[in-house]
């Protein structure tokens, strides 16, 4: 069956697994759209939008006395939390000209406060942090609009980019929860994060 | 002697917290920041041996420094930190109301969430030698992930920088209680806010200085799962994040 969305657009396609997932999307008929494809001219409408955008660094770690490094931070929390929040408010009219009206974004399992631990990653786990109540409130905005949400981790370096790509895919274009369009059995009014390997897990 | 360290002491909650602790014979140190407000200073006129005002901004890494440097000199150690310093007030960052002040969800990240990480690093050496080991933050129900059902007008930073706290004290939390600290997260609720004669505003709901006592009772006293890092409100009820 052929999925509903025509247009999807990526904020990029640098990393194997967002590489891996336009090939899916162009596989199965959608046209997919980065900034670079569009230049300075912004699509008027757009049908699934997927941001990429999921950096760590291995040099974030924590120290005692120096605590976090200060740049470092800045530029984990401006690629995981700023620059999402800045693309979404810059591609939202298109979005609201498109017939999907899906937003996915990447996340990791490990930066889910109630299960966090401090092996690494803080700054990296801060930033999610952030990102995921963005989410939860743009979602509050945007679900009584039409808008779902997909929060996806990869499962970057247990699975193959090709392997979270397939799952991306099908978790980022079908309909959570509804049973032959049963509206009681409707899913898509709460924000979760899911894994490549089909697994939920708790703020 | 106790000794506690008390950020955003200048107003409301911290300065009632610092008004209770005096009152019971600690020493406190209590972060200033606001150069409008002058009741620390009144407070010390009758605690002049016991307490320290410091200069404190914990969104500048080097004034967290030098306010370590500086208690660092006065005390051998320090029983309790509270984090109480916040950056709050109405920023236009809504989504649907472009365009956002992305910048105001970096400042409110680096004062709310980042400053308690730079404080909590920088006092660890003087909390080790105190004798309680407690690190007290105060969050937000905002932080709720879970229970976050509306959008406020005024947009997404303190929510966001207030999740993105309880996610540092969980990390804190777990790099540093098999160590023997131990760890409180609080919602204080609604607090009408402090003015600077010490009055009260009639906006919200509750008095400052009832919730300094009720947050000490959280704050002071041993736990039974210690081990288990929960997020209390003013009402002793849990929150989940």
């Amino acid at each position: 069956m052929r999925c509903a969305f025509n247009t999807a657009l990526m904020t990029s396609a640098h990393t194997a697994f967002a590489e891996a997932l336009a090939k899916v999307f162009v596989r199965e008929g959608l046209r997919v759209l980065t900034p670079e494809s569009f230049g300075v001219c912004a699509p008027e409408s757009v049908d699934i939008y997927v941001d990429t955008s999921d950096s760590t660094d291995g040099r974030d770690v924590f120290t005692e006395g120096a605590g976090l490094d200060e740049s470092l931070t800045r530029r984990i929390y401006e690629h995981n939390v700023l620059r999402p929040m800045t693309l979404l408010e810059a591609h939202l009219k298109a979005l609201i000209g498109g017939q999907g009206r899906r937003l996915c974004f990447l996340s990791s399992r490990a930066a889910l406060t109630s299960s966090a631990l401090a092996d690494s990653n803080w700054a990296y786990k801060l930033s999610k942090a952030a990102l995921h109540m963005f989410l939860q409130m743009a979602a509050n905005k945007l679900l009584p609009m039409g808008f779902t949400f997909r929060l996806f981790d990869p499962l970057c370096g247990l699975l193959a980019p090709e392997a979270a790509a397939e799952a991306a895919f099908s978790y980022f274009t079908r309909r959570r929860g509804t049973e032959r369009d049963n509206p009681m059995r409707d899913d898509e009014t709460r924000l979760v994060l899911r894994d490549a390997l089909g697994g939920e897990h708790a703020w | 002697m106790n000794a506690v360290f008390i950020t955003g002491a200048d107003r409301g909650l911290g300065y009632a917290l610092c008004a209770s602790y005096l009152a019971d014979g600690f020493t406190v140190f209590a972060g200033k920041y606001l150069c409008d407000y002058s009741l620390l200073e009144r407070l010390g006129e009758r605690y002049t041996e016991r307490l320290h005002i410091v200069p404190l901004d914990v969104g500048n890494p080097e004034s967290v420094v030098a306010a370590y440097a500086y208690t660092a000199e006065r005390v051998g150690g320090l029983d309790m930190l509270i984090s109480n310093a916040a950056l709050m007030g109405r920023v236009n960052c809504s989504l649907l109301d472009p365009p956002m002040d992305i910048e105001a969800a970096w400042r409110s990240f680096s004062v709310n969430a980042l400053g308690a990480l730079r404080l909590a690093a920088a006092f660890m050496p003087l909390l080790s030698a105190g004798q309680t080991r407690r690190l007290c933050f105060v969050s937000s129900e905002v932080a709720s992930v879970t229970l976050m059902k509306h959008s406020r007008s005024d947009g997404f930073p303190y929510p966001m920088s207030k999740a993105s706290l309880n996610m540092a004290v969980r990390l804190l939390f777990c790099k540093y209680y098999p160590l023997g600290y131990t760890f409180r997260l609080f919602h204080p609720g609604w607090m009408k806010r402090m003015l600077p004669d010490g009055s009260l505003s009639e906006e919200a709901e509750y008095d400052p200085t009832d919730i300094a006592a009720t947050a000490r009772n959280y704050f002071d006293n041993d736990l039974g799962d210690e081990h288990r890092l929960i997020m209390l409100d003013y009402r002793g009820r849990e929150w989940p994040y």
